[in-house]
């Protein structure tokens, strides 16, 4: 059960720990993980505006996955670049809202990996490809990567995950995202009358973009 | 010898003058009160001998009534229960002159205000709350806090308050007050919140009015969207 009590570990302190050497997962370990991860989805979309998208077991697998194998290779730094391909594919399935959401569940905690990864290895191939993944999954990247158009355009097409979105670029105070054209007018929109309490220098940035 | 006292029935009250003297006891019969345990000889005390009595006899063992000086018994003392003077002339609480004068309960008044003071709550309903807070961008909710009564009402707390309609309210301490209200008086405000609400552990919330109620500061919760929704899940 290595998948599923590392997902239990990070969501229940924050930390987790990661075996030596990369291996597959059992397939009673997917089931649980699954489960967990279902339970996790049910909790978590009442934090999410409007009507969450369903829940996508492909696509929340497949993050999980990626992120305990990230966190592998960030520190197994000896694994070549065939292991890091071998490993962290790409998703097979359309990019929709629900697979969207559903990743972002593991996904969420990428980018402080990411952060860890340029640390020990500026630009090194893990690097890139983590850098790659941000950009087609912009929810759980905001405050790091820009994210790819058309995927965005996915985003921002479905309320809750376009609320979900701008609250993650307020949250972070997002310059690069909440500056582009087509995302200023929503973030002005939830800030409303009170950006000057709520993202003080909103309107210095943006007027001079 | 001892000395016994009769006096006529309505005088009764007068033995409570004598009710102090240790050893005394009393009796009824025939529309007459008899007094015994009067020290045998010697003067007797000066409340005793201010009793109205009627009549002084000395009995003997034999149960025979003698007039004070005289050597012929003129009765028998009849069969009487006798009672200790504190059970016979019981104590009675005096009726007051006057009535006590219950001090009047201060009645909180508030009256319009012309100070503008910023709102920093408002009461609404839980469809109105819920509805806002479906769509709501987390940064307007993460300032916010809130507490559901039974009623279905919520005060929610924080600023920038929820654009709701709803009645607003200003604070002052612990202190609620409708927008456009202030108390009468302004030295209230700081004895209010002593007198209700020394603890410090609630809001008191008042009404147009002048009536309040407490809501206690451990019931408002952090304004998350899950806590809306499973607030108003509760209520289903």
């Amino acid at each position: 059960m290595l998948l599923t009590s590392f997902l239990q570990d990070l969501l229940a302190t924050g930390s987790i720990t990661v075996s030596g050497q990369p291996v597959p997962f059992e397939t009673a370990d997917l089931e649980a993980t699954e489960k967990l991860l279902r339970e996790y989805y049910a909790e978590d979309r009442l934090d999410l505006p409007h009507a969450a998208p369903a829940f996508e077991a492909a696509a929340a697998l497949w993050a999980v996955q990626y992120l305990y194998y990230t966190a592998v290779l960030a520190v197994v730094r000896e694994l070549d670049e065939a292991a890091i391909a071998r490993h962290l594919p790409e998703f097979e399935g359309e990019v929709t809202p629900a697979a969207s959401y559903s990743a972002d569940l593991s996904l969420r905690y990428l980018p402080d990996l990411l952060q860890l990864a340029k640390g020990l290895a500026p630009a090194d191939t893990l690097v890139v490809r983590l850098r790659h993944t941000a950009r087609q999954w912009p929810l759980s990247f905001v405050g790091h990567e820009p994210a790819d158009d058309a995927t965005e355009a996915t985003l921002l097409a479905h309320p809750a995950l376009r609320g979900a979105y701008v609250d993650r670029i307020i949250g972070a105070q997002d310059r690069q995202r909440a500056s582009q054209p087509h995302l200023a007018p929503l973030v002005q929109a939830a800030l409303g009358a009170y950006s000057a309490q709520l993202w003080p220098d909103f309107h210095t940035f943006t007027l001079l973009a | 010898m001892e000395r016994l006292l009769v006096l006529a029935a309505p005088d009764r009250p007068t033995l409570g003058a004598v009710r102090h003297l240790p050893g005394l006891q009393a009796a009824e019969a025939a529309g007459q009160l008899w007094l015994r345990g009067l020290p045998a000889t010697g003067e007797l005390p000066l409340p005793v001998r201010a009793l109205p009595a009627v009549q002084a006899y000395e009995l003997d063992a034999q149960g025979r009534l003698f007039a004070a000086g005289q050597r012929t018994p003129t009765a028998l003392l009849p069969n009487l229960t006798w009672q200790p003077l504190a059970e016979f002339v019981p104590l009675e609480i005096p009726t007051a002159a006057l009535p006590a004068q219950v001090a009047p309960r201060y009645q909180v008044r508030l009256v319009p205000s012309g100070r503008a003071q910023a709102g920093a709550a408002l009461l609404t309903t839980l469809a109105a709350w819920q509805a806002y807070a479906e769509a709501a961008p987390e940064s307007r909710l993460r300032p916010l806090r809130f507490a559901a009564s039974a009623e279905g009402q919520v005060l929610v707390l924080g600023t920038p308050l929820p654009p709701l309609a709803s009645q607003e309210y200003w604070q002052q301490g612990n202190l609620l007050l409708p927008a456009g209200f202030d108390f009468e008086a302004a030295l209230l405000g700081p004895l209010l919140a002593q007198q209700l609400n020394a603890e410090a552990d609630a809001l008191l919330l008042f009404s147009p009015d002048g009536s309040w109620e407490r809501v206690p500061l451990a019931h408002l919760v952090p304004a998350t969207r899950s806590a809306v929704r499973l607030t108003v899940a509760s209520f289903e």
